[in-house]
């Protein structure tokens, strides 16, 4: 019941500007993640969302309505935050209900709704404790209970895991993603961690010095990163430079440093699904261009027949399904992710021309 | 689409129903902090900027058109400048001046004369080295040993803080008096009397400076000793530093700063010395202040209000100094594991050892400076000369019962003294409050911390002959005629004394919450002064109870701009009346001042319990 909507969002402080023409659309219902490295503005993306900054350019708007000028307590909104911020001198109960008394409904039925929400999150009957005698975990799902409860439309959370373990984040966040589903709840989400973001977004927004980068599915963001930046933090990845030799049909032909690649056509590529632009470059690139194109190291294959390198073995590292190895081919540092150890210092591997994906012009 | 927990309540119409409904509580609850702002802003113009304005107008106008002619002539007369009139006088004869230095030179270089304004200096600079000396073995002996009443020390270190001057300057008299203490000790030995006070007033004076200051330059030394990481030495240890060595190059660097803080503000405090120099010393070892305070009895008011604007920028400068020196030092890290203490006297042999028999030595002249004022005064108050005696207490009874209306009263002093504290706390609380709330949370924190912390470096009596004048007598502001007159002009004056004590013990505690906490109570619904109502106040009650027991005690002991604004009123609060006894027969002074101590060190049990704190 609530599209959110960036038109051009800037925000400048004093010295930084933490956002530039920031654009984007959540559908109503959507799970959608803001990721990037520190410093890139997600945070100032969310509480500018929240009300808690207003942007110096732009407008954000629920369902299509400018919120401008309204507070934090008018617009409607769930905030988690990182640390958690539940109120020490309130027991959980008293959290969770915080919200509710602010809620025209009266305070009759509000130990009802504490206790549902606390059930919602898996934690009936722990209402009495005080913040302190929860775990983190468990403080994290207080804070999660206590932004929900006063229905809001729309659910903020600023890296609600990443003062938690590894494991606990991935329980618990498989946990925010069926309660989000079962509600329906639009909900903006913020990471750092790019593959949190993948595993839990319905589509997520790519940022890098307060710009998005791309903004797509996490299938589309992860096969067609659209620039160097987007493919070089999503996931491993080799990004190779070149300049194109030729077209033969629907490949190119790419000289990198002293060899040659053969890889798919990239109009082709963009438009291989669901027409979703995102991913490749607008047209096709002819002889003479520079181009910058990415194969991801599960591509790289010692069976492959095309395409094939000599690459001198520096590191491994042991996954359990698979080994990541760098290595060197050249000059050029080279990721791989092979089922077995290498037993030599050098292997020879190849990929297929489709698995290459164009993903800029230099 | 399933349906929503708890049901229906889309966002739009839930948005326009609040914001419709609460429409008027909304705008209360968005201004309701600019509307305490405002208040505390108009409070802090009309009675410290307006005042303390007035003053200074009055040493740059004269009848109407601005000169700096009163300036010229302070600066240029050896009895405040001594010999540096004649270069201020006409600075620009660099050729004269240096034959003067050289002509100094040759004549072997004597004393030259210091002024009123050197002398006062003199004797803050000797009462800071005092305090250093005094402050710096007891910061040692806190930080490097565990003893029984270790913490017991550490917390009374806190109490100079909340003990009115005049009450230690009459510890002083009934100590080092003729009648005092050590005279009665003298007397046992078959020796004496002694008239010590008489014999060096300078002397007396620059310990009960000390006795007000070491534990000050102690406290902030201690705190920053206890904040040294062990960790930081261990590892230097570990480089190959010995022990004396790590101590110079990690420990020491990280005090030095505490240190030059204590003796700064020591420099400040006894530069702006009030009631202990009248009590003790009188106008033959005036100070500044005290010389202010006599120009305004003589009615020379342009004159006083001179030296009170020179004073005010020698002693805002240090403050200034100090403010950047604190700010360059702000990002210096705490550590978490605190140096570890050894017992004092774990056995016989250890005890006998250099270093602690040079700790005995000291806890013996600690006790005799710190301990024998405040325990001559609650002796002295019930002896006479010989033995035990109620006496003095029953001529305060006596003077009550029979005492005429023009004659100072005990029972009015208290009662004043504690309805005013009172009062005093109303204000100040949430002046207090509010100011801390800007600085902490709005974006000219900084330049408005600076401007609410100017009563800090303004000093009392400035601020009485700038109350009496502009609101005492009344203003005149574009037709409207402002007056405030005996007890609301003396509690406007505690309030203004009181509330950078609020401040500067509820803002760390508010800095030091997570901004997060009032976010999300807003993003709940609650408006900003819900949220600090709900969330921010109840978080930093320690230190608004700890802001609130200093405030009540720095209007129980207000001597300065209080003794200015009860003369010939019967406002007179407690110190005023231990002042009018003394010096005509010391002990019902004594006794009055026990009463003082009394109510003053009910104050301090409550700082200490709620871990109040001063340092800024
Ligand atoms: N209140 C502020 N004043 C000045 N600069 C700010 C402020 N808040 C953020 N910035 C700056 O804006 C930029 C974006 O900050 P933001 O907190 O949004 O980043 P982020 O993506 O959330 O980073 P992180 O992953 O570290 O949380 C940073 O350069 C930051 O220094
Ligand atoms: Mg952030």
């Amino acid at each position: 019941m609530t599209e959110l909507a960036l038109d051009g969002v800037s925000k400048a402080y004093d010295e930084t500007t933490a956002l530039r023409d920031v654009s984007l659309a959540v559908a109503d219902g959507e799970f959608f993640t803001l990721v990037g490295p520190s410093g890139c503005g997600k945070t100032t993306t969310l509480r500018t969302i929240a009300g808690f900054e207003e942007p110096t350019a732009g407008e954000v708007r629920f369902d299509g309505e400018s919120v401008t000028g309204l507070g934090p307590e008018a617009r409607d909104v769930g905030v988690v935050f990182q640390n958690y911020a539940l109120f020490p001198h309130m027991s959980v109960a008293e959290n969770v209900g915080y919200g509710l008394k602010f809620r025209d409904s009266g305070t009759a039925s509000s130990e009802a709704r504490i206790e549902e929400l606390l059930e919602l999150v898996d934690l009936s009957g722990m209402g009495e404790r005080e913040p302190s005698q929860l775990s983190g975990g468990q403080q994290q799902r207080v804070a999660l209970a206590r932004a929900l409860a006063p229905e809001p439309s729309l659910l903020l959370l600023d890296e609600p895991m990443s003062a938690l373990d590894a494991r606990l984040r991935e329980s618990l966040r498989r946990q925010v993603k069926r309660i989000q589903s079962e509600l329906s709840i639009t909900t903006v989400y913020v990471t750092h961690d790019q593959e949190e973001a993948l595993a839990i977004s319905d589509r997520l927004a790519v940022m890098n010095e307060g710009r998005v980068e791309q903004i797509g599915t996490p299938e589309a963001i992860y096969r067609r990163p659209r620039t160097r930046f987007v493919a070089e933090f999503v996931g491993d990845n080799n990004v190779l430079a070149g300049e194109v030799r030729g077209r033969e049909d629907d490949r190119l032909r790419v000289g990198v440093d002293g060899g040659e690649f053969a890889i798919g056509d990239p109009v082709a590529d963009s438009g291989r699904d669901s027409g979703d632009r995102d991913g490749g470059v607008e047209s096709a690139p002819s002889p003479g261009d520079r181009i910058i194109f990415c194969v991801r190291p599960e591509a790289l294959r010692e069976d492959a027949e095309t395409n094939r390198v000599r690459v001198s073995v520096e590191g491994q590292e042991f996954h359990g399904e698979s080994v990541r190895v760098d290595g060197r081919w050249g000059e050029t540092p080279i990721v791989l992710r092979l089922p077995d150890v290498p037993t030599h210092e050098e292997l020879t591997v190849g990929f297929e021309p489709e698995a290459a994906h164009v993903v800029e012009r230099e | 689409m399933s349906s929503r927990a708890g049901g229906p309540g889309g966002r739009r119409d839930g948005r326009s129903r609040r914001s419709g409904r609460n429409r008027l509580r909304g705008w209360a609850g968005r201004h309701a902090l600019t509307v305490l702002a405002v208040a505390t802003a108009a409070i802090l113009a009309v009675m410290l900027y307006l005042p303390v304005g007035i003053v200074f107008s009055q040493a740059v106008f004269s009848e109407g058109t601005p000169t700096l002619s009163a300036f010229r002539a302070v600066l240029a007369d050896p009895f405040y400048t001594g010999a540096l009139a004649g270069v201020l006088a006409d600075p620009l004869a660099i050729g004269a001046h240096v034959e003067g230095v050289l002509e100094w030179l040759r004549a072997g270089a004597p004393v030259p004369r210091m002024g009123l304004f050197g002398f006062t200096a003199y004797q803050a600079a000797l009462s800071t080295v005092a305090s250093v000396l005094l402050g710096l073995p007891a910061a040692y002996v806190l930080a490097t040993y565990e003893f029984r009443g270790r913490r017991t020390i550490r917390s009374l270190t806190i109490l100079p803080f909340v003990l009115p001057g005049i009450m230690v300057a009459v510890g002083f008299y009934a100590m080092f008096g003729r009648d005092g203490t050590l005279n009665a000790a003298l007397d046992f030995a078959g020796l004496g009397p002694v008239d010590f006070i008489g014999y060096s007033p300078l002397a007396v004076v620059i310990v009960a400076h000390a006795f007000y200051n070491a534990p000050l330059v102690a406290r902030v030394t201690l705190a920053a000793w206890e904040s040294v990481d062990r960790r930081a030495v261990e590892t230097a240890r570990s480089l190959g530093a010995g022990p004396g060595r790590a101590f110079r190059d990690v420990v020491v660097p990280q005090l030095l700063p505490a240190v030059l803080t204590g003796a700064l503000l020591t420099f400040v405090f006894t530069f702006m010395t009030f009631p202990i120099v009248l009590a003790l010393g009188g106008l033959g070892l005036a100070t500044v202040e005290v010389w202010i305070y006599d120009r305004i009895s003589q009615l020379a008011v342009a004159e006083a209000a001179t030296l009170a604007v020179l004073e005010t920028v020698l002693t805002l400068g240090l403050t200034y100094a100090y403010l950047r020196y604190e700010s360059a030092q702000a990002g210096m890290s705490r550590g978490d594991a605190s140096p570890a203490r050894e017992p004092l006297f774990p056995d016989l042999r250890t005890a006998l050892s250099a270093r602690r028999l040079a700790v005995l030595a000291y806890g013996a002249v600690a006790v005799v400076v710190f301990v024998g004022p405040m325990a001559s005064m609650v002796v002295g108050g019930v002896t006479d000369g010989g033995g035990f005696t109620l006496r003095h207490y029953r001529f305060l009874a006596e003077r009550q019962a029979t005492g005429a209306a023009y004659q100072t009263l005990p029972w009015p002093a208290i009662r004043n003294s504690l309805l005013f504290g009172v009062a005093t706390l109303a204000v100040a609380l949430p002046m207090g409050v509010t100011i801390s709330v800007l600085t902490v949370r709005s974006r000219w924190g900084t330049a408005i911390d600076a401007l609410a912390m100017v009563p800090l470096a303004v000093s009392g009596v400035v601020f009485g002959i700038g109350l009496l004048e502009g609101l005492v007598f009344g203003t005149d502001i574009g037709g409207f005629r402002l007056q405030v007159t005996g007890a609301a002009a003396i509690v406007a004056a505690h309030a203004v004394a009181a509330y950078p004590f609020v401040v500067r013990n509820v803002s760390p505690l508010l800095a030091d919450l997570d901004p997060a906490l009032v976010e999300s109570a807003r993003a709940l619904g609650a408006s900003r002064a819900r949220a600090l109502l709900d969330v921010e106040l109840p978080l930093v009650a320690s230190g608004i109870v700890a802001g609130a027991a200093f405030a009540f005690a720095i209007s129980i002991g207000e001597f300065s701009s209080t003794v200015i604004l009860a003369s010939g009123s019967d406002a007179y609060t407690m110190p005023v009346a231990v002042e009018r006894y003394l010096g005509r027969r010391n002990g019902p002074a004594i006794a009055m001042g026990t009463v003082l101590l009394v109510v003053t060190a009910a104050s301090f049990v409550v700082v200490d319990r709620v871990g109040g704190r001063f340092e800024a």
